[in-house]
């Protein structure tokens, strides 16, 4: 009998020592779970994450490749980088538009030109009217903005002006091809 | 456009309106004016230095972006320099009398830009061209 009681509380003392260690390893787990999932929602589907990232030396993002002049010095700027890689690739791209491409952020002028007497020379489209001509060309003329937008829409007014009133100067396809348009 | 060129007078004037206005329209005329005086009024003699003056109209769409007078570039196989003048946005009540004066000031521009750049030129037949503007 007294064999017996040592051996039942040898069992007990094992088993208090087992739900210990299994609280104790359940209460570990838990808290590695939660860290996990913290870490997660911080982060895209991609697992790139969203924190933003200071770059020197860019490139504002009001600033198009047509812009920066070739002598402007390098300005610091500061990048905050918060997409993913696809989306910086069409961003890229955009700022690549040739500044002669109807896709042009930049804006443009339409302008007709005219002689000291006020005779029409032509219609055109400019982004900086300017400089568009030199200044021996210039000399006892003068040029009128008409509008100002985006080039599409420049260009498109462009060809619909002269396409149906077309100045002595405007030589390019199509100039005049639906003169009978105007009444 | 080189086909169209000419070879450059001893002065002209060019104009650029940034859009027409009620507020610019005294402005135009003077200038549209002036350019044909200026026209008739130039000789063939030759000059020392050709001036190309370009007035600059504010209006709805473009403003210049300067004041006053500058001096733009310079060719040198016809000796010519290019003005630019900014013109007010409001306009005065005789706007060719100022008009004349940004063309005497223009002849000035010149000369000092001949003196930075140590060059000499003489703008007397300029300014007598100028000076025979103002009856």
């Amino acid at each position: 009998m007294i064999i017996r009681a040592r051996q039942t509380n040898s069992c007990r003392w094992v088993l208090a020592l087992l739900t210990a260690l299994v609280t104790v390893a359940a209460i570990v787990g838990l808290a590695g779970s939660a860290s996990a999932a913290t870490t997660a929602g911080a982060e895209t589907r991609l697992r790139a994450s969203i924190e933003p990232a200071a770059v020197l030396g860019g490139v504002a993002e009001y600033e198009t490749a047509g812009q920066r002049l070739g002598e402007a010095p390098d300005r610091v700027v500061s990048v905050v980088a918060t997409g993913v890689a696809a989306e910086t690739g069409e961003t890229a791209a955009q700022a690549a538009v040739h500044g002669n491409s109807a896709s042009s952020p930049a804006r443009a002028y339409l302008y007709r030109l005219y002689d000291s007497e006020g005779n029409y020379l032509k219609t055109g489209i400019s982004k900086n009217p300017t400089s568009r001509y030199t200044k021996t060309f210039m000399q006892d003329k003068y040029m009128e903005i008409m509008q100002s937008g985006s080039r599409r829409q420049m260009l498109n007014l462009e060809r619909f002006i002269v396409e149906r009133d077309p100045g002595p100067l405007n030589r390019e396809p199509g100039a005049g091809a639906f003169g009978g348009d105007v009444p | 456009m080189t086909a169209a060129e000419e070879a450059p007078e001893a002065l002209s004037i060019g104009m650029i309106i940034g859009g027409r206005t009620p507020a610019n329209r005294p402005w135009i005329e003077a200038i549209q004016g002036l350019m044909n005086e200026v026209k008739a009024a130039r000789t063939k003699t030759t000059f020392d230095l050709k001036l190309n003056v370009e007035f600059q109209v504010p209006g709805n769409h473009l403003d210049p972006d300067f004041e006053g007078v500058r001096t733009g570039a310079f060719r040198r196989s016809e000796s010519l320099l290019k003005i630019q003048v900014a013109i007010p946005p409001q306009a005065p009540a005789d706007p060719r009398r100022d008009l004349l004066a940004f063309l005497g000031a223009a002849v000035d521009a010149a000369d000092r830009w001949a003196v930075a750049k140590r060059r000499t030129f003489d703008t007397s037949s300029l300014r007598a061209l100028v000076a025979s503007l103002e009856h």
